[in-house]
């Protein structure tokens, strides 16, 4: 009984230390990309701003941004709202997608230069999307 | 948490009744675990509301 006692609260702990490592580990990776994604649309308006990018390939790539943003703020709710492994997978998987949509719009941007920029912007942040999926597998 | 403060907890919760002590660490875990989430958070979701304003506000004034 006293064995029992004592090995609840620590088997309790340990699932709630590693569950909550978890949405900070989330949260921490959230916050990296999001700074990642502010600076590249920096880039991108100034590129627009300076004609390398057309009006189309702009809005395109805003709209990305604009999912992609939307997808951020989901994810960050749910992690305020404590959700479940299950619902942040889910929401981490929203989030993955809407980066392939932004990437698919940064590939049809015909200035050579601004493109190479983009792939290199878009590598950088796969790399956390893909820690974020490696989060809640 | 330091680990003195953290050994001190698991000795005064080990004191008591199984089911009582599993619904304290429940309710501690959650406070802090949300506690380190949110922390984080702060920072990210003024970041992404920005990007999303600032992406509507371009789309606006482009011209189609």
């Amino acid at each position: 009984m006293r064995t029992k006692k004592i090995l609840l609260p620590l088997v309790v702990s340990v699932c709630l230390f590693f569950s909550g490592c978890t949405a900070k580990q989330i949260a921490e990776v959230s916050a990296k990309l999001a700074i990642a994604v502010q600076g590249f649309q920096n880039i991108e308006v100034t590129l627009h701003d300076g004609g390398k990018i057309s009006n189309a390939e702009h809005i395109a790539i805003q709209q990305g941004l604009l999912k992609f943003s939307a997808a951020g703020i989901a994810l960050d709710a749910g992690l305020v709202a404590g959700d479940s492994k299950t619902s942040l997978a889910g929401k981490v998987l929203a989030f993955a997608d809407s980066f392939t949509n932004l990437n698919a719009a940064t590939f049809n941007v015909k200035d050579a230069n601004s493109q190479a920029e983009f792939q290199i912007a878009m590598a950088s942040m796969k790399v956390l999307v893909d820690s974020l999926a490696g989060l809640v597998k | 948490m330091p680990i003195a403060n953290l050994a001190t907890w698991l000795q005064l919760i080990a004191q008591l009744e199984p089911e009582a002590a599993a619904l304290i660490i429940a309710l501690l875990g959650k406070l802090t675990g949300q506690t380190a989430a949110n922390i984080a958070t702060m920072d990210a979701d003024p970041v992404w509301q920005a990007i999303a304003a600032k992406a509507q506000a371009e789309i606006d004034k482009t011209p189609k």
